[in-house]
């Protein structure tokens, strides 16, 4: 019989237990008497697929299960001798999660009736120690998604919003895995996960879990938050589904303000096809899942056309450069070199991704159960080739292809983004108290660059018109930024956690070895470059202006700078129910952290270079060596404690210690500007004797314009082809890494409240605080620049220092280095009801602050640390506000699936401050060299007083009239603007998701046909005016640079004047008249089987 | 029983970590001394300025870097605090120096400064070999024109050239600014720039620079005939037509390397000056030539003006 049950049957979630690819089920047996039955058994088969996980309970009542399949519904059974089977329903398991199932078991003499309750309907109380947010498969289905991408769904989390990037952090270090096994962007040139931002579909996920500070000392490699993945399996049942969907340029807006955007009608489209079939191999025991996905985005990536008659006509794209010119040669290198060019009239740039996924699930026997995953996604795109960077020579100032210049199809170059990724998932129950997770995985994420050329050098032609410019004319062959250009990431992980369950105690060891290779790749200039100045003079074989090469020491073809590490770690966590009321958890991890030097060569240049110290002696930087070996201690303690004893009120927290990832770009920083990777030949007529060139390009005996030939050539001439450290010269300048440099750690404790409101359906609420102390955090400093300590200083207000005229000490040097500067809290209040079974409310709100000495954006060691806005220079950042936080942010979202196959997913979203500038001054006033000196944002007191002097009247009435209109500016008078600080205005969005299935069995089988509609920014659909984020007044510039520094007075006093469009009246924010800025929708249709 | 503690301890824990976070805005000096002003001005009529020193040592002002026309008063003093005199008597022209005052092995810069300080120009040679990052402003001859659109050329002076990448124009900005049109820069002009020095790999440039000062140059090159300025393959004769502003005539000069085969068969002068040029039979391979022409005004000043000749050759590839 099934009833709903009053009796003590709590079910609570308990504990991030962080087993990040499978669940658990945990509780406690009591009888009549409300005392612990020893012995009871418990089975609980997993429903859909017939796997069965068993246990006992043991001294104190208690019985826990691990590695159990995610999902459900499973039915739990619980039987004792001479009392009635208790049975337990519709119960659902989320990833990482330990559902506490308390049974309360009745005597009976009739044992053959049992007792059965469901587990739906009864109270929802979330209950963790640390700070996460689960996400299941009804809400990803249900969630507005136009751009079906993974990181959208991360919004649901309050700690989320802006993709990857979670409580203010860089999102490259967020630490993202699916079934364990690891897809972060480890390299970190660009921003986006690997595989083209998308690694996975969405339809192959099973469930998401965002982790923000789990006291589990089993995750790990994150500062910010982490974001957790598993696939969906196989059930005994088959089932398939084929799916489309689509958006298109007629399916967004075009206005802003009704004014319309320019280009936003040209043509876009977004088409994805995919199928996902899974059952059983063999009923209950071997089950498999695949997914193939495929999208398509047809485009152009070259808009402009050539010439009839050699005129340029820019508005009509129409390009100087003559088709006869465009013809002339490419019959030359065709007939002369053997090399198709490609077309000059048709650029076909289409972006396709493609993704596999396939997954087996055995449940070997009862004990052994064993999840392998395989999944490959390539992502490409097209680019025209680089707009006017090359090597030996001036660069000139029009783009390749531009009204003033041409190229060929075969020049374009296509961007790779490549997914490999396995994982080796096995669960064992080793006896009554013994459980054991052992998980293998490799992923390789590689970023390659592509090419539909045949080898061939890239050729520049110019052309010098009549009014005696010169500029780029015709640019040809394989494009020179591309051959072996690519990054290229592996990472294999091996980890082996055992569990023991003991009383009151579930002790857990573990250990993991991690392998981790990054390189990059590029060679400047790879297949060889060549640069004449006039058609002619190429076809007639003149001496070309410009040569280059690069290639590899030694017969290397691939030269890279790489670095690699291991990782192996040892830990052991003790969760520990002191009362049936109160939890603790407390834990240690060890890593060692050992680089590779075989990859580095010492460049004795840069080795020779003395640096003062500032302490009176010198420092030397040695290419040669990564970071010193280190240990990395990670201690965790977290308590979860439930107050009044029935669950309504949760009291939970924790502190520990937290390491990090800091993008691998920074490390190989050092061998790529070392010099030593490979050699760049770079010759012009300063240098070399180009008349060797005569005739044509070098070619093989073949007549072949090959790598090798040009490269034997250069042998000839004597460029070194055998790597001599000798050889090593100093760069313009130098990146390196402090040999005791330690990876990003942070000090998070955090504290929460949970309260369940005494309503009927789950209705809880949730404060929650939590605090990061940095205890290593990331910088660079340039080693050439001394201390400002003792520099001569401005009088007045703004009493920055003088750099003195050279004041570098030798060549800049770049170094990565530790701070222990930084700190950043959070509050959010969020509030969960399901006030009908099939809709789930949230609404949150989170504040975030999140203090640095630098983001460390890009990939560039200058840029990383010299565009931070300063007063004293780039070695005396003062701690700012991050760069990727923001402030603050509102999201409620509805989500729901109803009995009648509706699904209705609705988003709200507020915030403020998704766009963030420094004020600056516009000139460079403290000379040193890099024009990113802070404003200092005088007091009228200071102003009246003439300690803040401007050259006129009018500049001075202009700027103070700004200040006090502007409430950044009036609120940090007498201060030095703080970078990043000027927030821009709230902006509402509004996302909508409705799906509807349209069902009906056929002869035993249910085939249904979803139909979905999703609309991002809907407000937007309804007033152009509504849903726009505002941004920094063009009027302004693109940063708010509002006070130049004209130099000082007599009395060594700055004067200041201030740019004509600042006045009392002019307005900071703007909307901004984008296509990113409108609605966007699109739609699909999915036929489902089953 | 041991929960009682357990709140206070955590909220302990809090309290330690929010004291630890320190807001270091401050500005870095040195601990060993310590200044009132370090940019210091002197009235340009004569006077003194006085400068209060906070030193933890001994200190001294290195006397071989004081300049005649100043006086420091004390040069040494004690640990505490002390006022020290900077003194001068009227000043010609504006002139500063810079000083150092040392303690305990520390350095602390003073600036001193009499009457407004000009922005000191360098020549092309200076440029090269100075620092980076910094503005120069260089007066010399445009040497030739690279670029109308955005203001790319080269400047030269007796010491050397350097690339200008990028001419403001008249409302400050850089870019697409027909530059060269707005200022009427030519070849020959005298001009003064001013601008930030970068190297682009090895080459040495003033980018975007203000201009200061133009002088047109007094010769210039109006045109050719015939009008490409190329002679036959089988020899022949380009004239040369230019303008000139200078009553002291013009002179030609033509590369060593083009003596061979170029030569001037006449020379007509006036306001309205031609050079007749003779090109001998080429043999070998195309080639050209650049000719420069030469005024000079009443005070000595030369001005020049550029012309590029060519001539087909015999040998095709």
């Amino acid at each position: 019989m099934k009833f709903w049950s009053l009796v003590l049957m709590l079910c609570t979630v308990l504990g991030l237990n962080a087993q990040v690819t499978t669940s658990a089920l945990s509780g406690v047996v009591t009888d009549e008497n409300d005392e612990s039955m020893i012995g009871a058994t418990i089975q609980a088969v997993h429903t859909p697929s017939g796997t069965k996980y068993n246990a006992v309970t043991n001294l104190d009542g208690r019985y826990t299960i691990q590695g159990m399949r995610t999902g459900g519904p499973y039915r739990v059974e619980v039987t004792y001798v001479g009392y009635k089977p208790h049975v337990v329903e519709d119960v659902v398991l989320h990833l990482a999660e330990t559902f506490i199932l308390d049974v309360h078991m009745n005597a009976s003499a009739n044992e053959l009736t049992e007792v059965v309750v469901s587990a739906v309907g009864t109270k929802f109380v979330t209950e963790k120690t640390g700070a996460a947010t689960n996400i299941n498969n009804m809400q990803i289905t249900a969630l507005p998604n136009v751009t079906r991408s993974l990181t959208d769904i991360t919004r649901l989390s309050p700690y989320g919003g802006n993709g990857m990037s979670f409580v203010g952090t860089d999102g490259r270090t967020a630490n993202f895995t699916i079934d364990g096994a690891n897809f972060n962007n480890n390299f970190g040139l660009s921003s986006n996960l690997p595989g083209g931002g998308n690694p996975v579909s969405i339809e192959a996920i099973e469930e998401m879990q965002v982790v923000i500070s789990p006291y589990d000392v089993r995750q790990t490699n994150f500062i910010g938050g982490g974001l957790n993945a598993i696939t969906k399996s196989g059930t005994n049942t088959f089932r398939g589904s084929a799916y489309f969907y689509h958006r298109n340029e007629n399916m967004r807006g075009d206005a802003v303000e009704r004014t319309q955007i320019g280009q936003a009608r040209e043509k876009f489209q977004v088409s994805t096809y995919g199928l996902t079939l899974r059952g059983p191999i063999i009923k209950d025991k071997l089950f498999f899942f695949v997914n193939g996905e495929m999208t398509k985005q047809p485009g152009i990536v070259n808009s402009w056309v050539a010439s009839e008659d050699g005129v340029a006509i820019p508005e009509q794209y129409v390009s100087r450069t003559k088709l006869s010119d465009l013809a002339r040669v490419s019959e030359f290198v065709k007939n002369k070199y053997g090399y198709d060019t490609g077309s000059y009239t048709s650029f076909p740039a289409d972006e396709n991704n493609y993704k596999i996924l396939a997954r087996l699930d055995w449940n070997i026997n009862q004990d052994h159960h064993l999840a392998l995953r395989y999944n490959y996604t390539k992502n490409r795109y097209w680019q025209n080739p680089n707009a006017s960077s090359m090597d030996g020579g001036s660069r000139m100032p029009s783009a390749r292809v531009s009204q003033k210049s041409f190229s060929f199809a075969n020049s374009m170059y296509g961007m790779d983004n490549l997914v490999h990724s396995f994982s080796f998932d096995l669960n064992s129950r080793l006896n009554e108290n013994l459980s054991n997770q052992f998980l293998a995985t490799l992923s390789k994420l590689d970023d390659v660059r592509a090419s539909n050329s045949d080898e061939f050098p890239f050729i520049d032609i110019t052309m010098t018109d009549a009014d005696g410019n010169r500029d780029n004319y015709m640019a040809l062959g394989y494009e020179l930024f591309t051959w072996n250009n690519a990054v290229h990431n592996t990472i294999w992980n091996l980890k082996d956690d055992i569990t023991w369950y003991y009383g009151s105690h579930k002790i857990m060891g573990g250990l993991s070895f991690e392998h981790q290779m990054a390189d990059n790749q590029y060679m400047r200039n790879g297949t060889g470059y060549y640069r004449y100045q006039s058609v002619d003079d190429f076809i007639d074989g003149a001496i070309p202006e410009v040569v280059c090469l690069t290639y590899g020491f030694d017969g290397e073809t691939k030269p890279a700078a790489r670095v690699q590490f291991n990782k192996a770690g040892i830990y052991a966590q003790d969760e520990w129910n002191i009362t049936r009321q109160f939890k603790l958890t407390y834990g240690l991890r060890v890593d060692g952290l050992f680089f590779n030097n075989g990859d580095l060569v010492t460049n004795p240049a840069i080795l020779a270079i003395d640096y003062p110290d500032g302490k009176g002696g010198v420092r030397n930087i040695d290419t040669g060596k990564w970071p010193n070996s280190n240990l990395i201690l990670q201690p965790r303690v977290g308590f979860n404690w439930d107050v009044k004893g029935d669950k309504t009120l949760k009291l939970r927290g924790g502190t520990g210690l937290f390491s990090g990832r800091l993008p691998l770009v920074f490390f190989t920083n050092m061998p790529t500007n070392g010099g030593l990777v490979q050699y760049q030949a770079q010759l012009n007529s300063k240098n070399a004797d180009m008349s060797q060139f005569v005739g044509g390009l070098v070619t093989d005996a073949n007549g072949h314009a090959t790598i090798a030939a040009l490269q034997q050539k250069l042998a000839d001439m004597g460029y070194p082809q055998h790597l001599d450290p000798d050889l090593g010269t100093v760069p313009s300048s130098i990146s390196a890494v402090d040999p005791e440099y330690k990876m990003p750690m942070v000090w998070k404790s955090s504290l929460a409240l949970d309260y369940t409101f005494p309503v009927s359906f789950p209705f809880s609420v949730t404060v929650e605080g939590i605090y990061n102390k940095t205890i290593y955090g990331t910088t660079i400093s340039d080693w050439s620049i001394p201390s400002v300590a003792g520099f001569a200083r401005f009088n007045g207000a703004d009493n920055r220092p003088i750099y003195p005229a050279g004041f570098r000490t030798g060549t800049k040097a770049f170094v990565l280095e530790n701070t222990h500067k930084g700190y950043g809290w959070s509050a959010n209040i969020t509030m969960n009801a399901r006030p009908v079974e099939w809709l789930d409310l949230m609404a949150a709100y989170t504040h975030v602050v999140n203090k640095e000495l630098t983001g460390m954006p890009g990939s560039a060691a200058e840029s990383a640390f010299t565009y931070v806005p300063t007063s004293e220079g780039p070695n005396h950042i003062k701690l700012h506000n991050s760069q990727y936080v923001t402030p603050d942010r509102i999201v409620v979202s509805a989500v729901g699936h109803d009995k009648s196959g509706n699904y209705y997913g609705l988003i709200y979203e507020t915030w403020r401050g998704g766009y963030n500038y420094s004020y600056m001054m516009n000139n460079d006033m403290n000379g040193d060299g890099y024009n990113y000196d802070a404003l200092y944002i005088p007091t009228d007191a200071e102003v009246a007083n003439g300690e803040f002097r401007f050259v006129s009247e009018s500049d001075k009435t202009r700027f103070m009239d700004y200040v006090h209109n502007n409430s950044y500016l009036k609120n940090n008078q007498g201060k030095y603007a703080e970078p990043y600080s000027l927030y821009n205005p709230w902006v509402h969005r509004v996302d909508l998701s409705y799906k509807h299935d349209f069902s009906f069995n056929v002869s035993g089988a249910k085939h249904t046909v979803q139909l979905s509609f999703d609309v991002k920014n809907l407000l937007n659909l309804f007033n152009s005016s509504w849903g726009v984020s505002k941004y920094l007044n063009p009027e302004i510039g693109s940063d708010p640079r509002i006070l130049k520094y004209e130099g000082i007075d007599a009395q060594g006093y700055p004067t200041f004047s201030t740019p004509k469009s600042i006045n009392g009246d002019i307005k900071t924010f703007v909307p901004n008249k984008a296509i990113g800025q409108c609605w966007s929708a699109s739609i699909g249709i999915k036929y489902i089987f089953n | 029983m041991k929960l009682r503690y357990f709140i206070p301890a955590i909220i302990a824990l809090f309290s330690l970590a929010l004291t630890s976070c320190n807001d270091d805005d401050s500005a870095t000096l040195l601990d060993e001394i310590q200044l009132t002003s370090s940019n210091v001005g002197i009235p340009v009529e004569g006077g003194s300025t006085s400068v209060g020193i906070t030193a933890t040592d001994t200190w001294s002002v290195d006397p071989e870097e004081i300049p005649d026309w100043l006086t420091v008063s004390p040069m040494t003093g004690q640990a505490g605090q002390t006022a020290v005199s900077f003194s001068a008597p009227a000043a010609p022209d504006a002139r500063s120096t810079v000083l150092h005052i040392e303690c305990h092995g520390k350095r602390q810069t003073i600036n001193i400064i009499q009457g407004l300080p000009s922005v000191t120009e360098a020549t092309c040679a200076e440029v090269i070999a100075g620092p980076e990052s910094k503005t120069y402003r260089v007066n010399g001859t445009v040497k030739s024109i690279v670029n109308t659109v955005y203001g790319n050329w080269y400047i030269q002076d007796e010491t050397g050239e350097v690339y200008i990448y990028g001419t403001l124009d008249k409302n400050g900005n850089a870019g697409q600014n027909n530059s060269i049109a707005i200022w009427g820069i030519e070849v020959g002009d005298i001009i003064t720039v001013e601008g930030p020095k970068t190297l682009y790999g090895s080459t040495v440039e003033l980018v975007n620079v203000t201009v200061i000062n133009i002088q047109k140059s007094l010769v210039k090159v109006e045109g050719y005939d015939p009008e490409n300025a190329t002679f036959p393959l089988e020899g022949g004769d380009v004239t040369v037509k230019l303008s000139c502003k200078s009553s002291n005539g013009i002179t030609v000069e033509i590369p060593e390397a083009a003596k061979d085969w170029l030569s001037i068969t006449s020379i007509n002068g006036g306001a309205e000056p031609t050079v007749t040029f003779h090109a001998q039979p080429n043999m070998g391979g195309d080639r050209q030539t650049d000719v420069t022409f030469y005024t000079t005004d009443d005070k000595g000043k030369q001005y020049t003006a550029l012309a590029t000749l060519f001539q087909k050759g015999a040998i095709i590839e």
